[in-house]
């Protein structure tokens, strides 16, 4: 999974999903079905001289034994994985824990892939008339990036961290600015912005760390950065685009990582009103 | 309806008057006739389509040759079907082709037409006979083209046969990789790949000749025939689809591919599959055996089925549900701005169905409140204000933030009149819903919230039970009340007095009038004394009289609610007691504009007294004091000259004599509709109003 663009995207509760053997080599016969009918269907096309043999389902085990992680890839002929796609959970869960827990609603709210469009959108289609879910293309605010830049800004030892701002308008000439950050400025800052003692993380704090950032970027460029948009960052573990596409890079804290960017997915997905 | 009846019996005449003057048809002055005949026939199956037996006779006499090239042009262009074709016509057309007497170019379009209707075409099977005979045509240089996309539409596998691939690789070899060759090739190979090495590669196979024509076809059947799920009628093989725009926004309800159990035992269990029910009978009839879809969101595509969406057990169709609509309503409404057809579809479909369920579904209010941040109040605006109507009882700052802060935005910054009717009117509505439903709904979920036993007993209760935090009804709907008056008197100052936003501003007085009578609920709010005066003081009697009938409806409420409780509510009676004697002043009294008022008056607070009192008075006519009494009314002139005259008595008696006096003229106005006047009249007339001071 290192070192490859992956798209984010949000998944609703997969309704019907079993996780047992038996279960996912059907669903991967299912979608294989699927995929080569979609193929024929499009005769005149340029017809592809490799043609999809087998999906494989697997279950990736993640840290918290109890939710696991799901990984699928669909395979031509020759060997060549032409899409591949995870599904991550995260440790939180939406507010309606009660149907959650009851039934057959899995919760799977991260799911990224990668691989050509016309599969990506049969593969989609298929999710969607299967399990009953929607998937929406997850775009990360600057609050969020600004949330994983604390996060894992500050490795220890392992290189600084790159914000990349854009530009609203096109004609001043310049499309976009990068910094650079150390690491041990971001473990500085962020110690700042938040009490080590407890776990949760407010809205306020990641606002006062990003505006912190900006501030003294701000004294010494005279730039205004806080009427700029983060476009991207670039820290030693995970690097984000605002619009969904990301990189990891660090093998050490792939699961920690990826349960960081489920609980952004599962933001997403929330629509429950604010107060109630 | 009665409209499209007409046409389709002039359609009748037309083709039986064609039908009948074969013979007559050389003279010129018939064929001006003829063609003017023909024009119409073209028009009308332009609008409402031909039946199947029209279809028939017309095919029949555009391919007989029996009249000219032009007029069988438009007979064939007008062949546009309301349900299905027959496929005798198109039996008929094909083999009329093989015939001499008509020109190679109708024989090209009567091809045309064919791939055209091809999906509307009701039975294939003869037409699959004479694939053959189809066949034969690809030899004619002008035909190939269309016939080549015709037999593309009408392939199967047993149709792929040895000699018919080589003649078409030899006519291939002959005039070259042309698309519509490759096109039909590539249809052979999907059947027999192993027989045809190379298709060619083109982007588009068959040119899509006759846009307009489908398009009016299609117009037809959208209007009356069935409905085809498929966007396009012309066959464009080699087109992915593009992006989800094309495909349906609700599927049909589809089952689940894969299955627990062996996929045997499923088909052998007996249970109908969903889209098979049409009606309500059939649900009723087959409601054992139900095989459910698996997506949750078709099930929102008939009413039929949305039954089985309000009473199932299945906890987790609502919650699907929600997740679906949260996500669509994002990408089409939230996300883009203006209206599209597809969101228009989405948004009748929600309002439809919370007007189903009687209520709002959460997803869809937190929808209403990210939608109304941005909104224009233009786009969807019937839809979004019912669906405003339709909201559950919230905490007063969650509706200021949420809902009433953006509809004062756009009631301020429109100057579109009837838009703030409208804001008025939804808001009466929405009153109403929390005084009649939302109140009882409240209460008896916190009561079963508090009882946990109950939790099985809220989810059969509500659509969707979730958590509801504890607030004061009344307070929400005190805050409604005053935000009402807030934004009536901005939009009453703005648009000046505008008599149709006067007309719902006090539609809605009425209303909160009655809360107590009606509604048996304690909340007891008096109009704002600016709007009091502007009706009371307005030139129109039915404003009058309905302000009159306000106050009165405050003073049965008072009287109602009996001696005991008055102290509860001392500022109301106070408010109230001031108006009553502002109104027994001016319009009884001869006390108008006294320039020592009454201490308590509500509506003279404000105003110098004594400067209006001079300007209005006109010496030997009339005084300020005596100009609002009830005949001298300005609004009420009018009625009173009326009276006068009726009764042949001099007009400027209205000065002299007490109209109000006379039972006859209390008659005449009630015969006006100014019911609430008249009573006001017995009222005043009876003493002083009730004098609630404890």
């Amino acid at each position: 999974m290192l070192n490859k663009t992956w798209d984010a995207h949000s998944c609703s509760p997969l309704h019907g999903f079993h996780e047992n053997t038996a279960s996912l080599d059907c669903y991967g016969r299912s979608l294989s079905a699927v995929l080569v009918a979609s193929k024929s269907k499009n005769i005149g096309v340029e017809v592809v001289d490799s043609s999809v043999t087998s999906v494989t389902f697997k279950l990736v085990h993640g840290i918290y034994g109890i939710h696991n992680g799901l990984k699928f890839q669909v395979l031509t002929k020759s060997g060549k994985i032409i899409f591949e796609s995870f599904l991550f959970s995260s440790e939180q869960s939406l507010s309606s824990d009660v149907i959650m827990a009851s039934s057959k609603l899995t919760m799977l709210p991260l799911l990224v892939c990668r691989g050509d469009r016309s599969t990506t959108k049969v593969v989609f289609d298929w999710l969607k008339t299967e399990f009953d879910c929607s998937l929406r293309k997850i775009t990360f605010n600057p609050l969020s990036l600004g949330w994983l830049v604390a996060m894992w800004g500050s490795v220890k030892g392992q290189g600084s961290t790159h914000i990349t701002w854009e530009i609203p308008m096109v004609e001043t000439g310049i499309d976009i600015i990068e910094s650079e950050i150390d690491g041990e400025s971001v473990a500085l800052l962020w110690k700042h912005a938040h009490e080590d003692s407890t776990m949760e993380v407010t809205i306020d704090e990641v606002r006062g760390f990003v505006a912190s950032i900006e501030e003294h970027l701000t004294q010494h460029t005279k730039i205004l950065f806080n009427a700029l948009t983060m476009q991207q960052i670039k820290t030693p573990v995970i690097q984000v685009r605002n619009d969904g596409k990301f990189k990891v890079t660090s093998g050490d804290h792939l699961f920690h990582v990826m349960a960081d960017v489920a609980t952004l997915a599962l933001e997403h997905l929330d629509h429950y009103t604010p107060t109630m | 309806m009665d409209e499209d009846r007409s046409k389709v019996l002039k359609i009748q005449k037309i083709v039986k008057y064609l039908q009948g003057n074969e013979c007559i048809l050389k003279s010129q002055r018939i064929r001006s006739d003829l063609s003017q005949f023909v024009k119409t026939l073209r028009l009308l199956a332009c609008e409402v389509g031909l039946s199947q037996e029209d279809i028939f006779t017309v095919a029949d006499l555009a391919s007989s040759g029996k009249f000219g090239e032009v007029i069988c042009n438009s007979l064939i262009r007008s062949l546009i079907p309301r349900e299905s074709v027959p496929q005798d016509a198109v039996l008929l057309l094909v083999s009329r082709i093989g015939q001499n007497h008509i020109s190679i170019k109708l024989k090209q379009l009567i091809l045309r037409w064919v791939v055209l209707v091809f999906d509307i075409i009701a039975q294939k099977n003869s037409i699959h006979a004479i694939y053959g005979i189809i066949f034969h045509y690809i030899d004619s240089e002008v035909l190939c083209p269309i016939v080549c996309q015709l037999l593309s539409l009408l392939t199967r596998k047993y149709d792929v046969l040895h000699f018919r691939i080589r003649k078409l690789l030899s006519l291939q070899s002959k005039i070259g990789g042309q698309p519509y060759l490759c096109g039909l090739l590539s249809v052979y190979r999907m059947y027999q790949p192993s027989l045809i090495s190379m298709a060619g590669r083109h982007n588009v196979f068959f040119k899509n000749y006759d846009k307009s024509w489908s398009l009016s076809i299609s117009g037809v059947q959208h209007r009356y025939g069935l409905h085809m799920l498929n966007e396009t009628m012309s066959y464009n093989a080699s087109h992915l689809p593009q992006t989800n725009k094309h495909t349906p926004l609700i599927t049909p309800p589809t089952p689940t591919m894969c299955h627990d159990d062996q996929p045997l035992t499923q088909v052998m269990s007996g249970k109908i599959p969903f889209y098979r029910i049409k009606s309500f009978a059939e649900l009723l009839n087959n409601f054992n055996n139900l095989e459910l879809t698996c997506q949750a969101h078709s099930l929102l595509s008939s009413t039929t089925l949305q039954h089985l969406l309000a009473i199932t057990h299945d906890r987790t169709i609502p919650a699907r549900l929600s997740f679906w609509l949260h996500h669509r309503l994002c990408e089409e409404l939230v996300t883009v701005a203006g209206e599209t057809a597809r969101g228009l579809e989405l948004i009748k479909c929600v309002v439809e169905f919370s007007g189903f369920i009687q209520e709002c579904l959460p997803v869809c209010e937190a929808f209403i409140f990210r939608y109304l941040y941005t909104w224009d109040g233009q786009s969807y605006r019937p839809y979004i204000l019912k669906l405003i109507t339709r909201l559950r009882l919230l905490p007063t700052s969650v509706l200021k933030d949420f809902v009433f802060a953006p509809l004062r935005k756009l009631f301020n910054l429109s100057s579109d009149v009837f838009f703030k009717c409208s804001v008025i009117s939804i808001l009466q509505e929405l009153l109403s819903n929390y005084l009649n439903l939302e109140s009882d709904r409240y209460d008896v979920i916190m009561s079963m919230q508090d009882d946990n036993a109950a939790m099985d007993k809220l989810a059969s209760y509500m659509f969707q039970p979730i958590n509801v935090g504890k607030i004061n009804p009344n307070e929400t709907i005190f805050q409604l009340i005053k935000f009402v008056d807030f934004i009536s008197l901005e939009g009453l100052i703005e648009t000046k007095c505008n008599v149709v936003l006067m007309h719902s501003v006090l539609q809605f007085y009425v209303k909160t009038s009655r809360i107590y009578s009606d509604h048996e609920r304690e909340l007891f709010t008096l109009p704002p004394s600016p709007i009091v005066s502007l009706a009371l003081f307005s030139l129109s009697p039915m404003f009058v009289s309905t302000m009159f009938g306000i106050l009165l409806n405050h003073t049965q409420a008072l009287n109602k609610l009996g001696k005991s409780h008055h102290r509860e509510h001392y500022h109301y009676m106070l408010e109230l007691n001031s108006y009553l004697t502002d109104v027994h002043d001016t319009f009884w009294r001869w006390n108008a504009f006294h320039p020592h008022c009454h201490e308590d008056s509500s509506i003279y607070k404000h105003i110098h007294v004594d400067n209006i009192g001079h300007i209005l008075t006109y010496p030997d006519v009339i005084t300020a004091r005596r100009m609002f009494t009830i005949e001298r009314h300005p609004a009420l002139t009018l009625h009173a000259t009326k009276y006068l005259q009726l009764l042949n008595r001099d007009p400027e008696d209205m000065f002299k004599s007490e109209l109000v006096t006379e039972p006859p003229f209390i008659e005449y106005l009630e015969t006006k509709g100014l019911t609430k006047l008249t009573t006001l009249i017995k009222f005043l007339r009876r003493g002083i109003p009730e004098s609630k001071t404890a």
